[in-house]
């Protein structure tokens, strides 16, 4: 006999991951899943994102690895709390992995949550963790081809940065042609680079997850901002 | 390899369905998975096939319904296949705008025998 089904394959992770959202969201904290491929500088953009957001907000930081806490301690190191999560060889953070980290982050209160995913743009992209925001980090050293190759991976995002603009003369790497993909897969995607050359380019990404933390605040008009859908 | 999180998953949720319409063994599992998926087909199978082992679906094969990424024409339109990144449309040449789906990872259904 057959037997019609329709089933979501990853609905246990859904369901975690929903459980993870409703755990910040009682204690109205902002939940962003930092992703991209390794060496992408997801924690080179946390090092310089994460003073400038001390300001007006508290933050702390689940780092996702697959050995290692090298990355923890590089966050510890700029006075944010930093919890590692090691995933012994798995490919991508799950919602259960987030899950059993909340029970550490409990102590440290904060208005906004990172988590560092592991570098990856392939498997990560089908596990949410909870998260009100995904924010991929995409090097121009890593090439102009990889929204289109990676395309799930950018579809979910609400914000990409381009990351090491500093090495554009070094390196081919066509950012109009980046841009027009990422519209192409997501036409609501906002887009920022990043250059260690300028400091002040940090600000942008700072202001925009400023902003996404205030529209998600009670009373916001635009209510839960960028959830993702 | 989130193939393997993906025949395990497969695994799981036939066994259970099987259990709940009182039947003993799955024959063929199908499930849709969206090209944005990067699912290796292939690779899926040998997964599948680790997975399956001691369970109700020891001999089930499975069944992959791809599900493709979808444009509609701004000119005519007319909604079209976006294959190997090409936005343009078949019939007229126009830029295709994305649709939604080409992400599917779901179990449609599956084919159980009832009896020890």
């Amino acid at each position: 006999m057959n037997i019609p089904v329709v089933r979501k394959l990853l609905e246990k992770n859904a369901a975690a991951a929903q459980e993870n959202r409703a755990w910040f969201d009682r204690r109205s904290i902002t939940c962003v899943n930092l992703l991209g491929g390794p060496g992408s500088g997801k924690t080179t953009l946390l090092e310089h994102v994460l003073p400038r957001l001390a300001a007006d907000a508290r933050c702390a930081v689940l780092e996702g690895d697959l050995a290692t806490t090298r990355d923890a301690e590089r966050i510890a190191a700029i006075g944010v709390p930093a919890v590692q999560l090691v995933t012994d060889g798995g490919c991508h953070l799950t919602a259960e992995h987030v899950q059993r980290a909340l029970r550490e982050l409990d102590a440290q209160p904060a208005d906004l949550v990172f988590i560092e995913n592991v570098g990856n743009l392939v498997c990560p992209a089908n596990f949410e963790l909870g998260e009100h925001a995904r924010v991929v980090a995409l090097s121009v050293a890593e090439g102009d081809d990889k929204p289109a190759k990676y395309a799930l991976m950018f579809r979910r995002a609400q914000l990409v940065v381009l990351t090491k603009l500093d090495l554009l003369p070094l390196v081919r790497f066509d950012v109009k042609r980046v841009r027009d993909d990422l519209r192409r897969i997501q036409p609501d995607i906002d887009v920022l680079e990043t250059n260690l050359r300028l400091p002040q380019s940090f600000d942008a990404v700072t202001h925009w997850l400023r902003r996404m933390h205030a529209n998600r605040a009670p009373g916001a008009k635009s209510g839960s901002g960028a959830h993702l859908g | 390899m989130h193939e393997l999180a993906i025949a395990q998953a497969l695994v799981e949720m036939a066994s259970a369905e099987a259990a709940r319409a009182g039947a003993a063994r799955v024959t063929r599992v199908t499930c849709r998975i969206g090209a944005l998926c990067q699912v290796e087909e292939a690779m899926l199978t040998l997964a599948f096939e680790s997975a399956r082992i001691g369970t109700p679906c020891a001999n089930a094969r499975v069944r992959v319904e791809k599900s493709p990424l979808r444009a509609r024409c701004r000119t005519c339109e007319r909604d079209f296949d976006v294959l190997s990144w090409d936005w343009n449309c078949p019939a007229c040449g126009g830029d295709g705008l994305v649709q939604p789906g080409g992400d599917e990872l779901e179990l449609v259904s599956i084919d159980a025998e009832v009896g020890a």
